[in-house]
């Protein structure tokens, strides 16, 4: 039997115009940023000057900005916010098992951050060819993305539950929460630092310090997880108190 | 008693049996060198335990550019020391960076199966790296020591002077690549050997400029020791004031309160007692007929302002932008034997087409998926999938293309040779540049494996003919060089062409001899960029061409593949030869008004080269350029 959540899920971000539009922003998106950063010079200048094309580096890390703000947004609820605020009241009126609804929302939310991500792949892939980078690189960077991205929507649902008691969360929590995972993760821990981890794939030969960075995001992402799973719990506490079950 | 002895015998003779090597490197001038030059390194090794046969090795290590990856090269020479000696080891290695340290291994007995490690040690170069100029300064006493308050501040060191021994200095003239200056005063100049001297005028002749500074203490010894940069016999040592020392010749000022300082000068036989210039190939011997040290106490500011003409400029050959012209032209070449695609990018409007195709196509599919109605229309839909068919065959294509970049070079490294014998008017040397490249595509990276230098080699036979209406310049040049010790890449084989030329209006018959081993295949010769092919041409044997002038047929009907052998080269050659030829034409200088094209059977350049360039090299270049007399 399908998570009801996970079908409610399907059909919030398919059949909404909101979605429909953060979908095709990030393709296009991805789309101009690799044509704007495409290389203006042949190999010939790159060779004289020592340097490399950017395009590659400028993809990814346009990338993982989007893509974590658009996971931010929509663990936030903003997106389709009609639907949403529906979709929180039968939330609160719902009987389900807590677990039910925990692995129907991260499900939901890796599903789509997955999504996110690919939509990016096609531009990073044909960014990579003038920079002369191999495709293994490019695809561990990917991973990189996904991690910052599932943990962006993660902590974006945290979020919206302590929002709904605290206006200033709701409206600081998620720029927060940007400020901590790309400026604070360098001076505290530069491998939870996904534009320093997307910045190694191009010309990379070794991928560890990538797979490294995509680990340290993804073992984060565990641990919000949890963490939403207790503010869910609480959550329910709270709310089935005032709520008689349906 | 003899249980005992025998014990004794047991114990200690292991203890002398081990190796106890006490190593020393000295790295540079004084300690110092400049990154991205050929740097002398003197390894010394003392052995205080058993004897060692085998081999030294000196490794070095270069980082990718643009990634993590060290690339070590080692350089090898046989060790043969007996216990109590010590030995010294010259070596003459391409520095890239301070960051790596040097590791001198000494390795015992039988080289075929690598022989055990009897000592290993790491040399810090941290530090040691010059960031401005260099001068080499052969003097008793540091009195050019005032300059360095002048170029270093606290945060910045533009100057570094070092006073080398005699003996400390290398006696091939490539390990003089990292100086600026060298500057030969009253130091023990006959300490220096005739090798030493050789490559002292080598360095110079390839662009280096040396100061020579007279005086009283110039004397026969030191002319003796000079004689192959030039005659500098003293006539006579008179005094003479500052201002009748020739500074207003060489362009420099002199201090309105300094001009009647009074000055001990040689005045020499061939270039009296005055500042002169003498060009040596393409650098400058400059000539000081005073001591540099007296005139520093009585004409402090001349004295600088001289120091600072000779520090902040260059020879003047150095500057011509021939020079830089013919790199680029190089590199063109080079790049036009790389597979097309890495050579010019897809233009960025495609990029655009291809990629707004995926997006739009993409959007149709959501738009649809979001619509309860269904009613999108039918060319729509259709539109909609051939863009997203469009934005597939793009992503496939980009695949492709790295692909190609990546695995489908023909080869991963790729060298090309160019060659150039310039005669300038003056003679005594022929200036032969050839540059080297060592090409390599790792992945996000351009590597240079290696870019050669100028080399410089003496004229071994040239002859002047003159006739009532034509010219003969016979040269003939010996290509034997890279030195000794370069094993990295290139110990390039011997290679010897003779070529004579005799023109006149309306022709010019071309005579060539091969005088190498190997069989030169397609000798194509161009004159102002007309192709003639000439043929193949065996070793030891002789061709001769009579070249007529030609009505000026259109330059782009010329099919390039004609003039080139029927190989799988024959499209890259082709191309070469037809950017040689356009190169000539486009520049029509009489003194390139012949070139003749050549394709070695086998590559000049050895098969094996450092680790990260273990492929085949396929395609070695060279043109040999020939000349037209101008009389005499």
């Amino acid at each position: 039997m399908p998570n009801p959540l996970l079908t409610e899920a399907v059909a919030v971000y398919l059949r909404r115009r909101g979605y429909v539009v953060l979908h095709a922003a990030v393709a296009l998106t991805m789309t101009l940023a690799a044509v704007a950063f495409w290389p203006p010079h042949g190999l010939l200048h790159y060779f004289r000057t020592e340097t490399q094309p950017l395009v590659l580096h400028a993809t990814l890390i346009v990338q993982v900005v989007l893509v974590t703000a658009a996971s931010l947004t929509a663990g936030l609820d903003t997106i389709a916010a009609d639907a949403i605020i529906r979709h929180s009241e039968w939330l609160e009126r719902t009987a389900l098992p807590v677990g039910v609804i925990v692995r129907g929302k991260l499900v939901a939310a890796v599903i789509h951050t997955a999504v996110l991500t690919l939509l990016g792949l096609p531009a990073t892939v044909v960014a990579a060819g003038p920079a002369g980078s191999g495709l293994a690189p490019v695809f561990v960077a990917q991973l990189v993305v996904f991690g910052a991205g599932t943990a962006a929507r993660t902590t974006g649902m945290i979020v919206s539950h302590y929002g709904e008691r605290n206006y200033v969360v709701r409206i600081t929590g998620g720029w927060v929460f940007l400020a901590l995972l790309f400026v604070a993760t360098i001076i505290v821990y530069p491998p939870l630092n996904p534009i320093a981890g997307v910045a190694l794939a191009p010309g990379a030969s070794d991928l560890d310090p990538i797979l490294e960075s995509a680990g340290s995001l993804l073992a984060a992402t565990l641990l919000l997880m949890i963490w939403y799973r207790v503010s869910l719990a609480r959550h329910r506490e709270r709310t089935q108190g005032e709520v008689p079950n349906a | 008693m003899a249980a005992v002895g025998l014990w004794l015998t047991a114990a200690i003779v292991p203890l002398f049996a081990q190796h106890a090597l006490h190593v020393e490197a000295r790295v540079g001038f004084g300690g110092l060198f400049r990154a991205g030059s050929w740097t002398p390194v003197s390894v010394t090794v003392t052995n205080l335990g058993a004897d060692v046969s085998g081999l030294l090795s000196l490794q070095i290590e270069r980082g990718e550019r643009l990634g993590t990856a060290r690339f070590p090269v080692v350089y090898d020479q046989p060790a043969e020391i007996a216990r109590g000696g010590t030995k010294e080891y010259s070596f003459i290695v391409p520095l890239d960076t301070s960051v790596y340290p040097l590791t001198v291994t000494i390795t015992d007995g039988d080289r075929a199966d690598g022989g055990a490690v009897a000592h290993t040690e790491r040399f810090d170069l941290r530090g040691r790296s010059v960031p401005g100029r260099l001068a080499l300064v052969l003097t008793r006493r540091p009195e050019l020591d005032f300059l360095l308050p002048l170029y270093n501040t606290r945060e910045e060191r533009g100057l570094e002077l070092v006073y080398p021994l005699p003996e400390h200095l290398p006696d091939h003239w490539h390990g003089y690549d990292a100086a600026d200056l060298v500057v030969l005063h009253d130091g023990r100049l006959h300490d220096l050997t005739s090798r030493q001297v050789a490559a002292i005028r080598d360095w110079v002749a390839s662009g280096g400029r040396l100061v020579v500074s007279a005086g009283a203490h110039f004397g026969p010894s030191q002319t003796r020791t000079l004689l192959p940069l030039g005659d500098f016999t003293v006539r006579e040592t008179t005094a003479t004031t500052t201002s009748a020392a020739g500074f207003g010749e060489i362009g420099l000022p002199v201090a309105e309160d300094e001009r009647d300082a009074v000055v001990v000068v040689s005045a020499f036989a061939e270039h009296g007692s005055r500042i002169s210039r003498l060009s040596v190939g393409r650098g400058e011997v400059v000539l000081l007929p005073f001591d540099y040290a007296q005139l520093s106490r009585l004409a402090p500011l001349t004295s600088a302002a001289l120091w600072s003409s000779l520090l902040e400029t260059t020879p003047a050959d150095r500057r011509l932008p021939t020079e830089v012209r013919r790199r680029v032209f190089e590199t063109d070449l080079l790049a036009n034997q790389l597979a097309l695609p890495i050579y010019r990018f897809p233009s960025r409007m495609a990029v655009l087409g291809l990629l707004g195709a995926y997006v739009f196509g993409l959007a149709t599919v959501l738009m649809r998926a979001a619509s309860e109605r269904r009613s999108i229309r039918r060319p729509l839909v259709l539109a909609a999938t051939a863009a997203a068919v469009a934005a597939m065959i793009a992503i496939v294509t980009a695949g492709g293309h790295i692909g190609l970049t990546r695995h489908m070079q023909p080869v991963a490294a790729l060298a090309l040779g160019l060659e150039r014998a310039e005669l300038p008017e003056t003679g005594g040397y022929a200036v032969v540049t050839r540059e080297t490249a060592l090409f390599s595509r790792r992945a996000g990276e351009y590597h240079i494996g290696y870019a050669g230098s100028p080399v410089v080699l003496p004229m071994a036979e040239r002859t002047h003919h003159t006739r009532q209406d034509e010219q003969t310049v016979r040269q003939r040049v010996t290509v034997d060089r890279w030195g000794y010790e370069n094993t990295m890449a290139l110990q390039v084989m011997p290679f010897e062409l003779h070529s004579s030329v005799r023109s006149g209006p309306g022709f010019a018959e071309v005579v060539l001899t091969n005088s190498t081993d190997r069989r030169i295949r397609d000798i194509v010769l161009l004159r102002n960029g007309h192709p003639e092919h000439l043929g193949d041409l065996d070793p030891g044997s002789i061709v001769e061409h009579l070249s007529l002038v030609k009505p000026d047929t259109g330059f782009r009907s010329i099919n390039w593949e004609e003039f080139v052998g029927d190989d799988d080269l024959r499209p890259n050659r082709a191309r070469l030869v037809g950017d040689i030829a356009r190169r000539q034409r486009f520049e029509g200088s009489a003194a390139a008004d012949l070139i003749i094209v050549g394709w070695t059977e086998h590559p000049l350049l050895p098969m094996s080269l450092e680790p990260a360039f273990q492929t085949t090299i396929d395609l070695h270049v060279v043109t040999i350029p020939m000349y037209l007399g101008r009389g005499e």
